[in-house]
């Protein structure tokens, strides 16, 4: 083989082009790829295109991926946070159990029971349940009224005795007088109504056109005497002519 | 612009976006070249279509993340030359490289009667000797030369498509040079 200043010369040489030896290659045979070979690459290349534009007008095409990744993250911890959180006091529909001036009575020992494990949430479980049943069963007992739900109308009968000047100022006004601020005290809570003294009462509520209230009594005595024959001791105390309300025509009190 | 004049580089950005006749101009571009230098670099045609495809397909997957860092032509054969390592390592000693068919080797000198006779005579006989002399070539000196025959590249591409320094690429091709020309008695 030549030296190496003779290599470099014929590098030179065939790298400026026209030498015999590029000649001699290229007069060599120039194969080329079959027609089949040139299909096989070309659909390729056309598939991979038509996939690529299915996918980017997909609505899960990839350029949808990460804002929905980051809703869904989103979503997923407003759920976590709310979910965790405990839930606020509520300011229910139960002010008087709950105010200042029921003092230490009973029932603001029963709001305050309530409203103290209303604030430890639910965690409690369903255990302390049954205690607080009882616990409201003895708070009622001990006003004397039979334990329904404390509806505003079972409120307003807490009291065995009723107070029909009360009563009377409320139809007048239009405004029920809360409970609360009329305490009922340990010597009315103990003093205790004869059956007969209720009826008369209602029989008297009724003289004076107090139905709402009258009716209201009659559910509270029924709670408490269920055998005693209230009616028909009812249409003995009140005359034949004020047992039909106003507008209902002739039809027996219940 | 038209498809024929604009870079290859152009062509294969266009092809990434979606433009499948700028990958069929690419593709028409180098189909020749690339097969020519697969099948000569792997001795055996059957082979060479694979590896031609296997190249083809890579370029085809990597059509969303080409990056203009070199020209395309030095990209393409950089896979080839990938695909053509690969292959040399896995392959089990196999027999002879195919001879190729004399009329085939020569159909192109056959496709131009109008040479002189005599110079034909010598064109034939180096042309024939150049098949051997090329696969007798180590594979290194061979690729380099058959890199720079078929896609026209210089040194420093040649170096950066076959990952090697420039000078090991030029001592390659000044050896592969030498070694031809001294089989072909075409010594300057």
């Amino acid at each position: 083989m030549s030296d190496p200043d003779t290599q470099d010369r014929g590098l030179e040489d065939y790298l400026a082009g026209g030498s015999a030896l590029s000649g001699a290659y290229r007069r060599l045979a120039r194969e080329e790829p079959e027609e089949r070979l040139d299909q096989t690459v070309l659909s390729a290349a056309r598939h991979h295109v038509e996939v690529q534009r299915e996918v980017a007008h997909s609505p899960f095409s990839r350029k949808w991926v990460v804002p929905a990744s980051l809703a869904a993250v989103l979503v997923l911890c407003v759920s976590v946070v709310l979910l965790m959180t405990p839930p606020a006091p509520e300011l229910d529909d139960e002010p008087t159990l709950l105010a200042p001036a029921a003092g230490g009575g009973p029932e603001a020992a029963h709001g305050r029971d309530h409203a103290e494990r209303r604030r430890q949430g639910t965690t409690a479980g369903s255990a302390p349940l049954p205690r607080q049943a009882e616990r409201t069963a003895k708070s009622l007992d001990t006003t004397g009224i039979a334990p329904p739900a404390a509806t505003p109308e079972r409120r307003r009968s807490l009291a065995p005795s009723p107070a029909p000047k009360k009563e009377a100022g409320e139809k007048a006004t239009g405004h029920a007088a809360p409970v609360a601020n009329a305490p009922v005290s340990e010597s009315e809570e103990s003093q205790e109504l004869t059956p007969e003294a209720w009826l008369a009462q209602i029989a008297e509520l009724r003289r004076e056109g107090l139905y709402h209230a009258a009716e209201a009594q009659l559910a509270a005595f029924r709670d408490r005497y269920p055998d005693f024959p209230a009616e028909a001791f009812l249409r003995g105390l009140v005359p034949a002519a004020s047992q039909a309300r106003p507008g209902q025509g002739a039809e027996p009190l219940p | 612009m038209d498809g024929h004049t604009e870079p290859d580089e152009t062509l294969m950005l266009r092809y990434g976006q979606g433009d499948v006749g700028a990958f069929e101009t690419l593709y028409a571009r180098h189909r020749g070249p690339l097969f020519r230098y697969l099948r000569r670099q792997c001795g055996r045609r059957d082979v060479a279509e694979e590896l031609f495809q296997d190249v083809w397909m890579g370029i085809i997957n990597a059509r969303e993340r080409y990056d203009v860092r070199a020209r395309f032509t030095t990209y393409l054969y950089r896979i080839a030359h990938n695909r053509v390592i690969d292959h040399v390592r896995r392959r089990t000693p196999e027999p002879a490289v195919d001879q190729q068919d004399p009329n085939v080797i020569l159909d192109r000198l056959s496709a131009n009667p109008g040479d002189d006779p005599e110079r034909r005579a010598e064109a034939t006989q180096q042309t024939e000797r150049l098949v051997p002399l090329l696969e007798a070539l180590p594979d290194e000196q061979r690729e380099a030369f058959l890199i720079r025959e078929e896609a026209g590249m210089g040194i420093a591409e040649i170096a950066e498509a076959t990952g090697v320094g420039p000078e090991t690429a030029k001592s390659r091709l000044r050896y592969a040079v030498a070694k031809l020309r001294q089989g072909l008695g075409t010594e300057p």
